[in-house]
């Protein structure tokens, strides 16, 4: 947790206290964006369409990612967002087609997703099931149920101003997936480090038993933690089917992954305790634009892959601390 | 005594960066001999044994073993030259057996076979276990095994490294009575057969027991080297506090406090191990908490701070029951808990986000918190309880004992506590550190607050309490004004004296 305290105690700040590792995820983007502008620079990696396409593209990576991030500082996991964000997709496109207005279709894509953040909370905090394991077979059981109801046949998304607002539609030029992104990490960045609810996660995640014994109800934090998490795998499920105007069982696959990587990439604490809604949010850019980058300089998917993941093993070598 | 030296370290220097930590210091270990050496936390002596066992490298001096001038340059050099330390968190892995540990990495072998020969390695585990006179089960796991026990192995395998220096920091911090006595024995054996050993320990009675010699450092020097039996401890307070100011540790009277109106009654509390705990707590008194391990101390405190269930009975404040942990929090009671590291403090965080925690509410405008005015609170904190450090930013973890432990005390006092009640408080805690401590309980008693002290340190509860209870069995069964209690013996006796079945009692 970095408060700025302004002390009135003396501080000596000597260089090696400076801890760049803090701040390695936004070398690497500079590193990757200046060596892209110089390779494909002039293939229209710099144009801003393309700029828009990687901010439009890691929109649905990004809003699950902050949402992970008050997750993981708690010191828990959710593995299950990626298929949640699916089902919310699913559910919200089936109550469209059954020819309910768009608002109450928002409305019951995030009660999807908020149901499935109360049954993890309640796996997790009430039976005490660790939250790898709930997760994990949350994951499995709601990608499953999503295959069921569908058939795996996609459902196409006809209204337009839903298509608008969650995807397709831009505001003053800026891309609306944009601003979802933005929005809540602003959102996030607020809520994690001004809000005693951001104090109490951190604390929770860093120390649950001292929390505890300072008077956090440390259940109720993790609790809350995955609830934020389904309903912002709720959101990024909406932004996907915004997007394509169509919703399919297949939505967020792998998504969960991405958004572990971009919370550790930016900084998080794998273990708890320390949280960056900056960092995540740099992370998740730094992903989507390697990712950009590697299409434009016309690489196979598989070599992608193969990049992507190098890289970000590197970036979190770099950022380890040496006493970590 | 005119055994020869086995280590002689002369002129010892060592700085971190700007700072000098040792400067010149000189220490001499005679051979067979139990030598203590003691100090404030930053006096220097964890970098001198680091500088011993190839931790740290020094700046400047010599370090001579056997009247050999050695290098020490790392920890391989520091093994084979003999040097051994036993460590306060244990270095044992708690899957492993007894002998899996001890030969870890140096496993024997089936000759001419790249396979571990296990029944040659239990048999020498047993062999050294004998040897060490101890009752231990090779093929034992070690995680099943008492603390008192996994030290004794932790020494078992110093031994089969041929060690000839062992250093011992703090051995018997976790230790109970008897576990104690054990290990005193061992220590006198491994005497007798030529070790020489670095005793280093806070508790000055252990080590007038034990100790033949007995080494003090302040500010990065030595400041006394004296036989034991030509010591008091006022000379070694004396020596490690440098201004011969110890008058914290004697008690005060501070009067009788009128017996109407507590703040706090617990009114037959029962639960696990409680049967029937009543008492009361005046406003300004100072009450000590005293009784063996497995009375039920922690469950009392436990059970104040409302974040113990209990079976049956009540805890009043100010005459109304407190329902939960977050009324009792509300209403002003406070529990510095028993294990700082594990239960007082997020290790991890800042001293500011310590202090802070348990003081949210006070600090939070609508959704937010008001850092800005966090920081007084936090500086007033540092400032008022003397807690060393060059920045409220810096994390908990990279504080001494003493420190982090102020930080626990400072964190509840910024709630300005009607009751607080502090599991023992000093424990790991230097002299310095702990006589502020001392002072700062009293404080809180002076402004009208009720403290409750628990402690298996009789003379730290002899030094502060106005009154104390004994806690036998899970019942209060008797309440001594400290007036009337002239020695720590006498509280010792109370204590064991209503001992119905004292095989199974261990005393702490």
């Amino acid at each position: 947790m970095q408060s700025k305290a302004t002390a009135s105690l003396q501080r000596t700040r000597f260089m090696s206290d400076v801890q760049w590792q803090n701040y390695v995820v936004y070398i690497f983007f500079a590193c990757v964006l200046a060596f892209f502008a110089v390779t494909i620079g002039d293939k229209g990696f710099l144009s801003i369409t393309n700029i828009f396409n990687i901010a439009r593209t890691t929109a649905m990576i990004t809003v699950i990612a902050v949402a992970m991030t008050f997750v993981i500082s708690a010191g828990e996991l959710d593995l299950s967002v990626g298929s949640t964000a699916a089902l919310s997709a699913l559910t919200c496109a089936m109550v469209m087609q059954a020819g309910y207005p768009w608002p109450l279709a928002v409305l019951a894509a995030l009660a999807s997703g908020l149901l499935v953040g109360c049954l993890n909370g309640f796996f997790v905090t009430l039976i005490g099931i660790p939250s790898f394991l709930v997760t994990l077979g949350m994951m499995q059981f709601i990608r499953g149920l999503d295959m069921r109801v569908t058939y795996t046949n996609p459902i196409a998304i006809s209204n337009k101003t839903f298509n608008m607002l969650f995807g397709s539609g831009s505001l003053f030029g800026v891309p609306s997936l944009l601003i979802w992104s933005v929005t809540v990490a602003l959102l996030g960045l607020v809520a994690l480090k001004y809000t005693g609810f951001g104090r109490e996660i951190l604390a929770t995640g860093g120390n649950r038993m001292a929390a505890e014994y300072s008077g956090v109800k440390t259940r109720r934090i993790k609790f809350i933690a995955f609830l934020l998490s389904g309903s912002a795998a709720a959101l990024s499920g909406m932004l996907y089917s915004g997007m394509m105007q169509t919703a399919r069982f297949n939505f967020g696959e792998g998504a969960e992954l991405m958004a572990i990587a971009a919370v550790i990439l930016g900084g998080t604490s794998l273990f708890g305790g320390r949280g960056t809604i900056l960092g995540t949010f740099a992370g998740s850019l730094l992903i989507g634009t390697i990712n950009n980058g590697l299409i434009i300089m016309g690489l196979d998917v598989s070599e992608q892959m193969m990049v992507a993941g190098g890289i970000i093993i590197l970036a979190v070598a770099f950022g380890k601390k040496p006493s970590a | 005594m005119t055994s020869p030296l086995i280590l002689e370290m002369t002129d010892i220097r060592k700085s971190f960066g700007p700072i000098p930590v040792l400067n010149g210091v000189g220490f001499a270990l005679q051979k067979g001999e139990i030598h203590a050496l003691m100090g404030g936390n930053g006096a220097g002596k964890s970098t001198l044994m680091k500088i011993l066992t190839g931790v740290y490298s020094r700046d400047g001096g010599t370090i001579a073993i056997d009247g050999q001038v050695v290098d020490l340059n790392d920890a391989a050099s520091a093994a084979q030259a003999g040097v051994a330390m036993i460590f306060q968190e244990f270095s044992l892995i708690p899957t492993l057996t007894v002998a899996q540990n001890i030969f870890l990495k140096r496993e024997p072998r089936i000759a001419g076979t790249p396979f571990i020969n296990g029944a040659e390695m239990v048999r020498r585990a047993k062999a050294l276990l004998d040897e060490l006179g101890v009752d231990i089960d090779p093929n034992e796991q070690v995680g099943g095994l008492s603390v008192g026990y996994m030290q004794i192995v932790e020494i078992a395998k110093a031994m089969s490294k041929k060690a000839r220096i062992l250093i011992m920091d703090e051995p018997t911090s976790s230790l109970s009575d008897t576990e104690t006595d054990a290990l005193f024995d061992l220590v006198r054996k491994l005497k007798a057969s030529g070790i020489s050993i670095v005793y280093i320990s806070h508790r000055m009675a252990e080590i007038l027991t034990i100790c033949d010699r007995v080494t003090v450092m302040r500010d990065g020097q030595t400041v006394l080297t004296a036989n034991c039996t030509d010591v008091s401890v006022r000379n070694i307070v004396d020596a490690m506090l440098g201004a011969g100011n110890t008058a914290s540790f004697e008690w005060k009277d501070r009067g009788d406090r009128p017996r109407t109106n507590p703040i706090l009654t617990v009114r037959n509390l029962r639960n696990t191990r409680l049967k029937d705990v009543n008492f009361d707590l005046y406003p300004g008194e100072i009450v000590g908490l005293a009784g063996l391990m497995g009375s039920g101390r922690t469950e009392v405190t436990e059970g104040i701070f409302g974040n113990r269930p209990f079976l049956g009975g009540e805890i009043l404040l100010d005459g109304t029951p407190v329902t939960s942990q977050a009324d009792a929090i509300r209403r002003g009671v406070a529990l510095v808990p028993e294990d700082r590291r594990k239960q007082g403090l997020v290790l991890g965080h800042s001293i500011h986000d310590n202090i802070v925690l348990p003081n949210l509410a006070k600090f939070i405008r609508g959704p937010f918190v008001r850092d800005s005015e966090a920081v007084k609170v936090v500086n007033a904190t540092i400032r008022n309880l003397n807690i060393k450090t060059d920045s409220p930013d810096k994390l908990a973890r990279l504080l001494s004992g003493g420190n982090q432990q102020k930080i626990v005390i400072g964190k509840w006092l910024a709630r300005n506590p009607r009751v607080l009640v502090l599991d023992e408080p000093t424990v790991g805690v230097d002299i310095g550190a702990k006589s502020e401590i001392v002072d700062t309980i009293r404080a809180v008693a002076d402004r009208g607050a009720a403290v409750l002290v628990v402690s298996s340190e009789l003379e730290e509860l002899m030094a502060v309490s106005d009154r104390i209870l004994i806690l036998f069995n899970g019942r209060i069964v008797q309440e001594m004004n400290r007036r009337d209690v002239a020695s720590e013996e006498e509280l010792h006796h109370a204590i064991q004296g209503h001992s119905l079945a004292p095989a199974n009692a261990v005393h702490v």
